[in-house]
């Protein structure tokens, strides 16, 4: 008798209902689990970057619906000097930038690794050119650089009287260049330094002591181990550097919107400018696109150049 | 302010030599940039498109006025090729320069900050000179409204719209603008703001004028791309710095209009 009521409530228990059962369901699971990230990438990067392809191969304006036009938007580009002056000015203000900012991060990432009063206070305020939003430190450069009221020209004219005139910044293209990649390493020195300071932090003391007993000199220190041993960590931050400063969009439409002229057009601005502006949605799409084979191009260089050294893969394989 | 081409570079000249000198947006700037160029352009009887539409900005009138501001840039204050729209009222605000091309409020801002008035009483209006056009040729600054042709009341929209221009809510308007744009029709002419200042009241005709962006073909969405991509300022800047000739510039910004009208008037 005892064992008949006992065993109704556990059988009810080990038959649960349909619901519960759905959930033990592995296959369907993992589709649950799935589904919201692959829901919003498809709906947030997938359909986008579809549309910005598709949008290239047609001619479509705002507020009209284009027809699909071929290669015709990329053919066009290929005769257009003002494009081809973007690619220039992006690969050049990419390489002198990245070079910029990984000689100056990487030397204050060594200065920061070492020891010193208030350090943790210091390696924060280090972070906030980066922290501060792009478009506000771009319209403080563009005080700066500002043709009459730059503070530098007041500086050196009206204080030190080191010149005459004003200094030309944004007004011809060369200065007009530099002033811009001058911007963008001022902005792009904290993640370099704080990112390498992390792959500093990781490099044992007791390689140096081991250095120092056999009478290592500071640079050859830094030559034969500290520069080894950060080549993963320097191979992705210099990638994913590559990828921010080619595809840069803010510091130049804010401080030049591509000015003087079309001197100081990125692939991005110019995107931008023929496709909202000049309202050639089409053409400003095929510009964007224009920038995937050398951002393909930089990612693979970064990778293979830098990440595939023989300590990764062991001393012996040569 | 002289009103042909030679007076008004000798007139600058002057202007430079005696260290006030004259500045116009050759920046990136729709509103001065687009309204410096056009002026240049109209005045030497240059235009972007004819009556029927067709891109006609690479003309002889067109070399001739590239070849004008070529003479005149460098009478302007340093940097102007980096100009903005509020680069203009900034110079002059500070008396760095003391001849610009500018919208009336500039005037107000100065008026109406006791710290710049006297700026402002001594500054005085005059409409764009006229070159070798018969009228002053600059565009006329107004009030647009549209309906969607999809709006699901139209007809309430557009008795909106006629309400709005009646006189008991257009004038009022039209006033609390102080001069910035003017009428499109005739009988606010007799409006309070074109009654007080003197130096607002020159404006008070400027929609007649015959003039407008894109000047002399039909109003298109190509015409507004065309500002809007700073076409024509570029064309002016790149001759003014050296950077292209006058034949060069010009054949740029027709390859340039000749796309946008291809595409956008399809």
């Amino acid at each position: 008798m005892s064992v008949t009521t006992f065993s109704s409530p556990a059988l009810a228990q080990r038959q649960p209902n349909w619901l519960v059962r759905l959930f033990d369901y592995k296959p369907f699971l993992i589709a649950m689990c799935l589904a919201p990230a692959i829901g919003l990438l498809s709906v947030f990067l997938t359909y986008p970057l579809g549309l910005g392809i598709w949008l290239a191969f047609t001619d479509t304006t705002i507020g009209r619906r284009g027809i699909y036009v071929g290669l015709e938007n990329f053919q066009y580009l290929l005769t257009d000097s003002l494009w081809w002056n973007a690619v220039f000015y992006s690969v050049v203000y990419t390489a002198i930038a990245t070079f910029g900012k990984f000689a100056l991060g990487f030397w204050l990432a060594l200065l920061l690794n070492n020891h010193f009063p208030f350090k943790s206070v210091l390696r924060a305020i280090i972070l906030l050119p980066w922290i501060v939003p792009t478009v506000l430190s771009a319209l403080a450069f563009w005080w700066i650089y500002d043709p009459q009221f730059s503070i530098i020209s007041y500086l050196l004219v009206d204080v030190l009287h080191w010149r005459d005139s004003n200094v030309d910044f944004l007004g011809s293209p060369w200065p007009a260049r530099f002033s811009l990649i001058a911007a963008n390493i001022w902005r792009g020195i904290p993640f370099v330094a704080i990112s390498l300071l992390a792959g500093l932090q990781t490099i044992s003391p007791s390689l140096y002591e081991a250095a120092m007993l056999d009478g290592a000199s500071a640079w050859q220190r830094f030559r034969y181990i500290t520069f080894p041993m950060m080549m993963p960590i320097l191979a992705i931050v210099m990638t994913f550097s590559i990828i921010f400063t080619f595809t840069d969009f803010q510091l130049v439409y804010a401080i030049t919107r591509g000015g003087p002229g079309n001197s100081t057009h990125l692939l991005a601005t110019l995107a931008f400018q023929r496709g909202i502006a000049g309202g050639e949605l089409g053409e400003g799409a095929a510009i964007a696109v224009s920038m995937i084979p050398f951002l393909v191009f930089a990612t693979l260089f970064s990778y293979f150049g830098l990440a595939r050294r023989k300590w990764q893969q062991g001393e012996s394989n040569d | 302010m002289p009103e042909d081409h030679a007076g008004i570079l000798d007139l600058c000249q002057k202007l430079h030599k005696a260290g006030k000198p004259a500045g116009f947006a050759l920046g990136n700037a729709k509103g001065d940039g687009n309204g410096f160029a056009n002026w240049a352009l109209w005045s030497h009887n240059g235009s972007l498109l004819d009556e029927e539409g067709n891109v006609v900005i690479n003309s002889k009138e067109t070399i001739a006025a590239l070849n004008w501001v070529k003479q005149l840039y460098p009478t302007f204050i340093a940097g102007t090729t980096s100009w903005n729209d509020v680069s203009n009222n900034r110079a002059y605000s500070s008396q760095e320069i003391s001849l610009t091309a500018n919208g009336v409020s500039l005037y107000f801002s100065l008026k109406n900050d006791p710290a710049t008035k006297a700026i402002a009483d001594d500054s005085e209006h005059q409409l764009l000179p006229k070159g070798v056009a018969k009228v002053s040729p600059m565009a006329g600054l107004t009030l647009n409204a549209m309906v969607f042709k999809h709006s699901p009341y139209p007809n309430a929209a557009k008795a909106f719209l006629q309400y709005m221009m009646e006189k008991d809510q257009y004038e009022p308007w039209l006033n609390a603008n102080s001069g910035y744009w003017s009428q499109p029709l005739a009988a606010y002419a007799e409006a309070a703001v074109w009654k007080g200042d003197p130096k607002v009241s020159i404006f008070k005709d400027t929609m007649k004028s015959t003039y407008y962006d894109g000047y002399k073909g039909p109003i298109s969405t190509a015409t507004g791309a065309v500002s809007a991509d700073y076409v024509l300022i570029q064309m002016f800047s790149a001759v003014a710095t050296g950077a292209a000739t006058p034949e060069a510039a010009a054949a740029e910004a027709e390859q340039r209009c000749k796309r946008y009208f291809r595409r956008q008037n399809r």
